[in-house]
């Protein structure tokens, strides 16, 4: 029911705003393994600590690194992530041209339901990384992911009116052990008319 | 390689301990360089400012992995090598748009052992001038001296 001001609170019902039944059969369903695309280098490892001014010496002095427990270069776990991100040329071919490295995974099929719904825009909202094991200079990083959940009704957004989904990836090394459990939230909504002539110029 | 390594020890931090701030300047650089260089996310929102607004946002923004990777290292830092993030859970509020400055601060709000680790959660936050950009809880294994 509409509060005194008109708007709808977060937990209202399920609304006819999208056919929630294109969704239904993606949530769940987890993708194939994927391959890597490279192996973790000590120039990743580099750009990532200039930009993020991180001078851990397990990433960043490899005499360091080989006299601790590691016995070698370790990357920051949070990097886990970078490696299932593909090349440049793939983004701009999935953002810009709608056409995917992996068309058949569930994120890919829920991402281009909601986009025909009108939720054009997209943004990252949360996400949680449990770590289970150091990520490595010269490691092969596998993953694969799912949709856990989509909101089955709008949130009223500063961005405007949008749907909530969450992803699940799972990280492996080359040696098939698991380095990470990743949560990954996305909120896609629509941009309201008034932000869109605003910066259309 | 000679320099001073600090780390942090389990027996020495306390429930309620802040640790202590500090601060990134957010430009342009920092979010498109975070976003392509370091992060490989080349989603355009965070590196083309025509194809932001054409999306609804006012300019280029920060992906969550530097704002993950931001946190992390301040957390890291902190800490010192000996010290590894376990779990790390962010939520994103207000974006970090360029000609901004991320205040990052947080406080210890649990300290306990389990199955031979020595663990302490932190609480902590990453504001802008709108308010708060990231928050979110962290669990750390610290070293001991023992």
């Amino acid at each position: 029911m509409a509060n005194k001001f008109g708007v709808l609170p977060f937990n209202s019902p399920v609304e006819p705003t999208m056919d929630y039944s294109k969704i239904a059969p993606l949530i769940g369903v987890q993708s194939p393994r994927h391959l890597p695309h490279d192996r973790v280098t000590v120039e990743d490892v580099d750009r990532w600590c200039q930009v993020m001014r991180d001078t851990n010496p397990l990433y960043t002095d490899e005499e360091y690194a080989r006299q601790s427990p590691h016995g070698g270069l370790l990357a920051p776990s949070g990097m886990v992530h970078v490696f299932a991100l593909g090349t440049m040329k793939a983004a701009i071919d999935q953002f810009v041209h709608g056409k995917c490295e992996f068309p058949d995974d569930p994120n890919v099929k829920l991402n281009t339901v909601v986009e025909e719904e009108g939720y054009t825009g997209v943004m990252a909202t949360a996400q949680r990384q449990q770590h289970f094991r150091r990520l490595r200079v010269g490691d092969e990083i596998h993953w694969t992911l799912g949709i856990a959940r989509l909101s089955d009704y709008d949130h009223l957004t500063r961005q405007g009116v949008g749907r909530k989904y969450q992803m699940l990836y799972q990280f492996f090394n080359q040696n098939d052990e698991l380095l990470c459990n990743q949560t990954f939230d996305v909120l896609v909504y629509r941009a309201p008319m008034s932000t869109r002539r605003l910066y259309a110029g | 390689m000679s320099r001073e390594i600090n780390n942090v020890y389990w027996e020495d931090v306390q429930v309620k301990q802040d640790l202590p701030e500090k601060s990134r300047v957010i430009d342009t650089t920092l979010i498109a360089m975070g976003a392509t260089w370091a992060t490989h996310d080349f989603m355009p929102v965070h590196h083309d400012r025509d194809f932001a607004q054409s999306k609804g946002a006012p300019d280029i923004f920060m992906n969550i992995l530097t704002s993950n990777g931001l946190m992390m290292t301040y957390l890291e830092q902190w800490a010192g090598p000996k010290a590894v993030i376990k779990d790390i859970s962010i939520k994103l509020s207000v974006p970090n748009f360029p000609r901004d400055k991320m205040d990052m601060n947080a406080r210890i709000t649990r300290k306990w052992q389990e199955k031979g680790e020595n663990l302490i959660e932190v609480a902590f936050n990453g504001d802008n001038q709108m308010g708060p950009h990231a928050s979110g809880t962290a669990i750390i294994s610290l070293p001991t001296r023992g």
